[in-house]
């Protein structure tokens, strides 16, 4: 295979405040014609950073290259000249980006915006008859409309396929994407995923897809290139990767990625964070994280050793190393006693919630019509479980979360909370009360008031409670808070942007802890964090739980975290629950095809096994996207993107069907319940 | 007592200002997340430049703003009962003595030593000839023009002189203040002066205080013999007057701001916090006074507070309170005119803040909505409070120029610079032109509008979070 683009120690440096941090340090990487590689990485590894310096697109003046070469053919694009990059850029390499509603410009319509790469000799309607078939090729149906439509016009999935329109229009050698299904749901990933493979393969174009998840790497690439701290840390083609990874970082990961075969345990953890690239490092640069490094590794840079095609940047497997390359043995996990099952009291009851917000439209802001966010929703959690809500963006399950704790009023249906009506308290009777609720949210930028400190924020909510009326009782308790969640005690003096994403989601847990509550409601509390990071908080919630006997309403979208944490499952579709039950019976024996079709969805790893058995892709996949809630189609909301829809689908909302003690489900493919 | 203090209403309001000022400096140097924008500022060379200027004009305010009443001495009064001079006088007017009590009869030319208007003298045998007599106090000891350019340039070389010998002290200072730390030494600190190598622009600092104090030794030499800027219609200095008009704008710019804020801030969290019908009602409220034409309002304001001033003139007993209280009525009305953009700002940030996650973990720890607002929202909206309050300042100096100038702003009586602008339009009109009036009042607003400008862009930029650069 001929290389198409080779990176050749490439250095990129950031002047920042806090000095010259070295983003990318010294990275070296082949991609061959129609190959696809992955560049995997947490965040700040430095990922983006080396994919924007090969088109030169470093932000400026802060970034820049000190060293390197990135040959595209003969041409070393690192000393090309802006003008002559113009016609590398979109020409010969194109680009796309995680965030589909950035990315276009919202004046113009998509039509014109695509063909602004075509050639400008083209006549107009060639270009125009072009850019129809780009819209057709990537799925988007009535390119004719299509093309006179602005990109708010267009729903996110549908926005990213322009975008990949777009980068493909002036057929690339080679397409860099950059986290670009990050953004978009789980079934809309798999289409996006899909899509991206099928155009490589019909076009055969070079793909350099930079992901910082795991499995969507093993879907889409032939080499996976793994990055850490600025600098590639293992080199290996999908299959020797995903069935031997060598480097303890790539084996962390492995480990840490939530699912039901971790179910039990606590999940792998990679201790502290990706290091600052301020720093001067000497030795290796994950020895602080690295279990099993030793004198060596804290002083020597390893040296690059490649193998039969596997590269890796670790003593372990150095000849100079004087220590022989243990046994890839994972660490066994303490396990950890799961909450009685068996039903216990309902703690929180919650009966038809109902959350409709009005419509105003007109001179007079009449109320024309209802956003059905929360149309009827039943649940119960009891007391030290965890009740999983499952549903894609858009389906109304944070509302769920905030009309019960009253953050929203509901329109409709009843919130027991140990038998008390949240819903008809007034506000002054209501405040006692929220002490036994507590949330957690999902943006850890978002949720920490950026002007106060430490303890002021961990403190504020049991002055509001009158607990611990001494300043000194109050401090006491917050140390314990802080040592409870794993923060060190001198984090009290500092303000929130002091810390990492997951330090942060570390204070919001111990706010919520502040005031003893029996639930906490956790709106996707790790979907912003990295992988590693991620698995140290749900390791924490789930310690949590079993020493405070917690109850968690966990909402999330992702699939593999409610099979690691929950006990119950509840999917959630366009503001109403279409299936619940017991986790082990809802994902191994899903009733309604949306769950079958979101279990489909979910970018799975076939470890070891053969690599022609990818995923049931394709098949399962739902066609389309979400629906409006404002206008939800008649009859089962599911019934135009199910492939097993029936006429009476169409004109009646199915009722509940049981399927077994705990389990039902709302679809006319099973029998409704005579009752 | 040699004297006895009067504390006039604006006099009362601007301590209060400045106990705030210094009240909020304490508090920014204890929070990080105030300071860092400010540090930000204190490095930025133009705005530490421009805020020597503000200083200097601050200063010259404060002065003007200890008012008292000298004490007479009546030859009939007993012991007991002092008797106190009607006139109020400020500190300044006490230290620029030569330049207020030096007032001719009429107009005369900067640095003129005869009138600029010729005068019917009748000489001692009965002819009368029309002549341009000696000023009284311009240029007294002079006798002819070389006299005056050598004295004025002696004058000027003393000035300079001083100048140069408190500055080089000054610069001395400042050099020892930054080597008391252990392992500095002088030598380098002086280069790295010189190189303007400093963390805060020491250099550009010192380069603005040599040149205001440069000015200000020029004033104290020349002022005493010399109508610097010449004398207005009634023999007034007119640099006496310009001096005397900082105060006025000072007033004008800040305590307006003063006025409005709480009403702003209260009305524009509230609206955006609570939405519903509290919303409703104050925007309600701010779009109704953003529709009366602002300057009818202050004319209405102005003319019935002349009515009641004139119905109550017993209980009024100097013309000092008489044109405080009508520049507090101003500041009140231009306040009042003016707190509707500010409230609209803030509403609309509260209403964001309002639904940020922060806010909604509070509501469900149970904290207090009066809790809620002052501790997290009104923290959160203060760069928005502090940035329109030192862009609203410099407009509000230019507003009252020009209600002075159509007659209902200050009192006519006081010296404001819209008062010297207003005197000025008939001067234009003479042949030959008497220009230093109008050029004497811009200059002093021009030089205090650009610093507050110059500043106020530079509190933008450190404060407003979408510009940040770190």
């Amino acid at each position: 295979m001929t290389a198409l683009l080779r990176i050749d120690g490439l250095k990129v440096c950031f002047n920042t405040a806090g000095g010259i941090l070295r983003a990318v340090d010294g990275v070296s990487l082949d991609i061959g014609q129609g190959e696809s590689v992955a560049l995997l990485g947490e965040s700040g590894s430095g990922k983006s950073v080396a994919a924007l310096a090969l088109l030169q697109l470093l932000p400026q003046p802060a970034g820049r290259v000190v060293a390197g070469r990135v040959l595209l053919g003969e041409r070393d694009l690192l000393r090309t000249p802006e003008r002559e990059m113009r016609a590398v850029r979109g020409r010969r390499i194109a680009m796309i980006f995680q965030e589909p509603q950035t990315s276009l410009n919202p004046v113009m319509t998509v039509g014109e915006q695509i063909s602004e790469i075509l050639p400008v000799s083209w006549t107009r309607r060639k270009r125009r008859e072009r850019v129809m078939h780009w819209l057709d090729a990537v799925g988007i149906g009535d390119p004719a409309r299509r093309y006179r439509e602005y990109p708010h016009q267009l729903s996110g999935g549908m926005k990213q396929r322009a975008m990949i329109a777009l980068a493909l229009a002036a057929e690339p050698e080679l397409l860099i994407a950059d986290e670009p299904t990050t953004a978009l749901d789980v079934t809309i990933q798999a289409q996006v995923l899909d899509l991206l493979k099928d155009m490589q393969r019909r076009s055969g174009m070079a793909l350099l897809f930079i992901t910082h998840d795991l499995a969507v790497a093993y879907q889409v690439a032939d080499r996976i290139a793994v990055m850490y701290a600025g600098e590639i840390v293992e080199l290996a083609s999908r299959e020797a990767f995903f069935s031997g990874a060598r480097h303890p970082y790539a084996q962390k990961l492995f480990r840490a990625v939530p699912g039901r075969g971790k179910r039990g345990g606590m999940l792998e953890v990679i201790p502290g964070g990706v290091p600052a690239l301020t720093r001067e490092f000497r030795g290796c640069r994950f020895a602080d994280r690295c279990d099993r490094a030793w004198a060596l590794c804290q002083t020597v840079a390893p040296q690059w050793r490649m193998e039969s095609g596997h590269g890796v940047r670790c003593h372990l497997y150095g000849a100079d190393s004087g220590r022989p390359v243990p046994s890839v043995t994972p660490s066994v996990p303490a396990v950890v006693r799961d909450a009685e099952e068996g039903v216990a009291q309902p703690l929180l009851e919650v009966r038809d919630l109902k959350v409709h917000f009005p419509i105003h439209r007109g001179l007079l802001r009449r109320v024309v019509g209802h956003v059905r966010a929360v149309d009827g929703v039943s649940l119960s959690i009891g007391a030290g479980r965890t009740l999983a809500l499952v549903g894609e963006s858009g389906c109304g399950k944070t509302t769920v979360g905030k009309a019960i704790l009253q953050l929203i009023t509901p329109t409709g249906g009843t919130v027991q909370f140990e038998g008390a009506r949240l819903d008809r308290m007034s506000r002054s009777r209501l405040r006692p009360v929220r002490r036994h609720l507590q949330v957690i949210f999902q943006d850890p930028y978002a949720s920490l008031d950026p002007r106060m400190l430490i303890s002021e924020i961990l403190e504020e909510g049991m002055r509001a409670q009158g607990i611990e009326a001494t300043a000194a009782g109050r401090r006491r308790r917050v140390l314990a808070l802080l040592e409870q969640v794993g923060l060190a005690a001198e984090s009290l003096g500092c303000y929130p942007h002091e810390f990492s994403g997951g330090q942060r989601q570390r204070i919001c847990i111990a706010r919520a802890l502040s005031v003893d509550p029996r639930l906490i409601i956790c709106d996707e509390p790790t979907s912003a964090l990295d992988v590693s990071v991620q698995a140290q908080i749900l390791n924490l919630l789930r310690r949590l739980q079993q020493e405070l006997a917690l109850s968690y309403l966990f909402i999330t979208h992702n699939l593999g975290v409610v099979e690691y944490l929950a006990h119950d499952v509840a999917v959630m579709y366009l503001g109403r629950l279409i299936e619940a039950g017991p986790v082990h019976e809802v994902l191994d024996r899903p009733g309604h095809p949306y769950t079958q079709a979101l279990l489909a969805a979910v970018p799975a790893i076939a470890t070891g096994s053969s690599a022609a058995s990818v995923v049931a892709s394709g098949a399962g996949v739902p066609r389309g996207e979400t629906p409006s809630p404002v206008n939800p189609p008649p009859g089962c909301h599911y019934h135009p993107r199910c492939p097993q829809a029936m006429p009476k689908c169409r004109t009646e909302y199915p009722g509940t069907s049981r399927i077994s003690a705990g389990h039902w489900v709302r679809c006319h493919l099973f029998a409704p319940d005579t009752t | 007592m040699a004297f006895k203090f009067v504390l006039l209403p604006t006099d009362a309001l601007l301590y209060l200002l400045v106990v705030v000022a210094v009240i909020y400096g304490m508090y920014a140097a204890r929070h990080e997340h105030l300071r860092a924008p400010w540090r930000q500022v204190r490095r930025n060379p133009v705005a530490m430049a421009a805020l020597v200027v503000l200083a200097a004009y601050v200063a010259t305010g404060l002065l003007d703003s200890i008012h008292f009443r000298m004490r007479l001495d009546v030859p009939g009064a007993g012991h007991h009962q002092a008797i106190y001079a009607p006139q109020v006088r400020s500190v300044l007017d006490v230290l620029c003595g030569p330049l207020r009590k030096h007032v001719e009869r009429t107009y005369s030319a900067p640095f003129a030593l005869r009138s600029f208007t010729p005068q019917m003298v009748r000489l001692p045998g009965g002819q009368r000839v029309l002549e341009y007599p000696r000023l009284q106090y311009g240029g007294a000891g002079i006798r002819t023009s070389t006299d005056r350019a050598r004295d004025i340039a002696l004058r000027c070389l003393r000035a300079t002189g001083e100048t140069l010998a408190l500055w080089v002290a000054l610069v001395c200072a400042v050099v020892w203040w930054r080597v008391r730390h252990p392992g500095e030494f002088m030598r380098t600190a002086f280069v790295r002066l010189a190189r303007g190598a400093t963390d805060t622009p020491w250099r550009t600092i010192l380069v603005t205080l040599a040149v205001v104090i440069l000015l200000v030794a020029a004033i104290v030499n020349l002022g005493g013999e010399y109508h610097i800027l010449g004398t207005d219609q009634v023999g007034q200095d007119v640099l006496y007057e310009a001096i005397k008009s900082i105060r006025t704008g000072l007033v004008i710019g800040t305590l307006s701001t003063l006025v409005m804020l709480p009403f702003a801030v209260a009305m524009g969290v509230m609206a955006g916090y609570f939405g519903g019908w509290v919303d409703d009602l104050i925007q309600y409220l701010y779009t109704t006074l953003n529709s009366i034409p602002s300057v009818l309002l202050i004319i209405a304001v102005i003319l019935s507070l002349q009515l009641y001033m004139a119905n109550h003139a017993a209980s009024i007993d100097n013309i000092a309170q008489r044109q405080d209280i009508r520049l507090l009525a101003l500041c009140v009305v231009l306040g009042v005119t003016s707190w509707t953009g500010l409230c609209r700002l803030l509403r609309g940030e509260a209403m964001k803040l309002r639904n940020m996650d922060y806010i909604q973990a509070a509501t469900a720890l149970g904290v207090r909505s009066r809790s809620i607002m002052t501790r997290h929202i009104l923290p959160n909206v203060m760069h928005i409070v502090l940035i329109s309050v030192v862009l609203d300042f410099s407009g509000l100096v230019l507003a009252e120029a020009i209600l002075s100038y159509i007659g209902v702003g200050v009192d006519p009586s006081m010296n404001s610079w819209g008062n010297m602008i207003n005197g000025a339009r008939l001067e234009l009109a003479r042949d030959p032109v008497v220009w230093w009036s109008l050029a004497a009042a811009f200059l002093f607003m021009v030089t205090l509008v650009l610093a507050a400008n110059l500043f106020a862009d530079a509190v933008r930029d450190a404060f407003d979070p979408r510009l940040r650069t770190s």
